[in-house]
């Protein structure tokens, strides 16, 4: 077990070396984007807060990419984490406030607010290209190697980009800030009763995880080369939320084997978009219903039961 | 003045959301596909088959009454009403009902004809008659729904549960009825808003969508649980909207309304009339 890590990590690594099928690279790269996004959500998630609002802050990042590489002519390299950091920037007030509220009231804000970054992006044709958004996204230098063909190149900066925030986030989990997040999960009261700081707390969870996402949606609009609205809905936070849900919310292994097995699955079926959505309400309903004492049990456990009512 | 007609029409919706809130601390996701399935059949019975409308639209109802009994008895009750569990679930199925619908019923729009066609003019405005029905028909049921829970011992009882589940339990009031009536009286309300909503804007599998977040928001506003507060916040929304629609063309409104809400939670984080949870 000891050596199960870096043996996966050494195959990952390893795995264009053996496998020159695009397709599979493909579905690689597009699990990465899904790994970060499902493992940002569930930072803010170890707290009991379930943020909404991620594709928006993904979308933030991708727009930020988008403007900087194309319009501007600025490096990828340099755009990756001005990305980050915008999302990372308009996630703090955005949190500030939605945070004064608890539980659903804060799923509902978060929510409201990741359709009004989307809205804002529509409406506005230019500089942001409206519901058409924006093609032509230029891929990270050198282009030599970032080719549409050969998409070896574009699957080491996926999974650099995974390694190094699984690595981040799970530090995160395990530090002493991480232990706050935990016990504000167990019960907020208790928690500032012993003197933690819990909106603060939340806030800095709420804004590493905008972060994180904007990431994602950088490398999303690198990758693709084209972003619109229609992308980064609130299904695909929906759908982010479903590989956390399945995977289970007990360690950080949760999100990312639920991505990875949920992206999976529909590509192999091939299913058509109008029946993933179908899918993913029936295994989001099935196993929040099924398997209580299952993946799902760990959660329920740690979950403060009946909104301390 | 048609904003204020769409205002008073999710405010309906939104009365059905905020009642099952304040009695069992639900989110009912689900709600907004209540809407678009019980326009559907209305279509269906209404037009497809060329049923008269007075048998379409009480057969809606009660479909969409029966749903509501369904969604509490095999998704909500084995949940135990827990707040996060059950937001989640709704959500799920809200995506498989939805996706099921485009399935079912295609992506074609289809149209209610109004039950009352025509136009009046009011004070130099031409009105369509089906919008002023409508909102006599919304108006009427808030102000239903109010009598009942103050004047009849089924929505004391319900006040009752909404205010001390141990202390009804105690008081010979069986909860889980409760509940059941609750299911219902949102289900109903959200299928007579279907009917509104699909005889002025068309009926198709998405239109569950928008009345549902703008429920969320007037819900949030008006403060959860509460019926003045709904109803207030309902008008409100439905002007801010048609002044913005106006001014600066309708794809702001949504964003206005965001903003409305951003500042309402500086102010006074449980809404207007709302409670702490």
């Amino acid at each position: 077990m000891k050596f199960a890590l870096p043996v996966l990590i050494a195959l990952l690594l390893a795995l264009p070396l053996g496998v020159h099928n695009q397709y599979f690279l493909h579905v690689m790269i597009v699990i990465g984007i899904n790994v970060v996004m499902a493992v940002s959500m569930w930072l803010l998630g170890i707290t009991g807060l379930i943020s909404f609002g991620q594709a928006g802050f993904m979308f933030i990042g991708a727009m930020t990419t988008a403007l900087l590489t194309k319009d501007l002519g600025w490096p990828f390299w340099l755009a990756l984490p001005l990305s980050a950091t915008a999302a990372g920037l308009v996630s703090a007030p955005v949190g500030r406030l939605s945070l004064r509220v608890k539980g659903v009231y804060f799923f509902l804000v978060t929510l409201a607010f990741g359709q009004v970054v989307a809205g804002v992006f529509a409406y506005f044709e230019n500089p942001f290209g409206g519901w058409y958004g924006i093609r032509d996204i230029p891929p990270p230098q050198p282009a030599a190697f970032f080719r549409t063909l050969d998409k070896t190149a574009f699957y080491y900066l996926a999974l650099a980009l995974v390694l190094v925030t699984c690595w981040i986030i799970y530090r995160i989990s395990r530090s002493w800030f991480g232990m706050v997040l935990w016990s504000i999960r167990e019960g907020d009261l208790l928690a500032s009763s012993v003197g933690i700081d819990v909106p603060g707390s939340k806030l800095v969870a709420f804004i590493v995880s905008a972060f994180f996402a904007g990431a994602a949606g950088s490398l999303y609009a690198a990758y693709y080369g084209y972003i619109s609205p229609l992308v980064f809905t609130f299904e695909y936070s929906v759908n982010v939320l479903v590989f956390i849900v399945v995977g289970g919310f007990a360690s950080m292994a949760g999100p990312i084997s639920g991505a990875v097995v949920l992206t999976l699955v529909p590509e192999l079926f091939r299913v058509t978009g109008k029946y993933q959505m179908m899918a993913f309400g029936l295994i989001l309903v099935g196993s929040m219903l099924l398997m209580p004492q299952g993946i799902i049990g760990a959660w329920q456990k740690l979950v403060p039961p009946r909104g301390g009512r | 003045m048609s904003g204020l007609v769409t205002g008073l029409i999710y405010m309906l919706i939104a009365l059905g959301v905020t009642l099952l809130f304040g009695i069992m601390r639900v989110v009912n996701f689900v709600h907004g596909e209540l809407v678009m399935l019980s326009a559907f059949v209305i279509w269906y019975i209404g037009v497809d088959r060329g049923w008269p409308m007075w048998v379409a639209i009480p057969l809606a109802i009660a479909m969409a009454a029966g749903i509501g009994v369904l969604l509490q008895k095999y998704l909500f009750k084995p949940l135990q009403y827990e707040m996060l569990n059950c937001f989640i679930v709704g959500i799920g199925a809200s995506f498989a009902i939805r996706s099921a619908s485009w399935a079912i019923f295609g992506p074609e729009p289809q149209a209610i004809p109004a039950m009352l066609p025509g136009v009046v003019k009011l004070g130099g405005v031409f009105m369509a008659k089906q919008r002023l029905l409508a909102a006599g028909v919304c108006v009427v049921l808030a102000i239903l729904l109010y009598l009942f829970l103050h004047f009849t011992k089924p929505g004391k009882a319900m006040r009752a549960v909404e205010q001390d589940r141990e202390a009804a339990l105690l008081m010979g009031i069986d909860p889980e009825s409760v509940y059941v009536t609750a299911f219902m009286i949102s289900a109903a309300l959200a299928a007579v808003g279907g009917a509104m909503l699909g005889s002025v804007f068309g009926v198709d599998p998405e239109m569950g969508a928008e009345p549902l977040l703008k429920s969320f928001i007037i819900v949030q506003i008006g403060g959860m649980g509460s019926i003045p507060g709904t109803v207030l916040a309902g008008l409100f929304i439905g002007v801010a909207d048609s002044v913005t629609g106006t001014l600066l063309g309708g794809e702001l409104a949504f964003i206005i309304d965001f903003a409305i809400l951003m500042l309402i939670l500086i102010v006074r984080p449980k809404g207007l009339f709302g409670y702490d949870v």
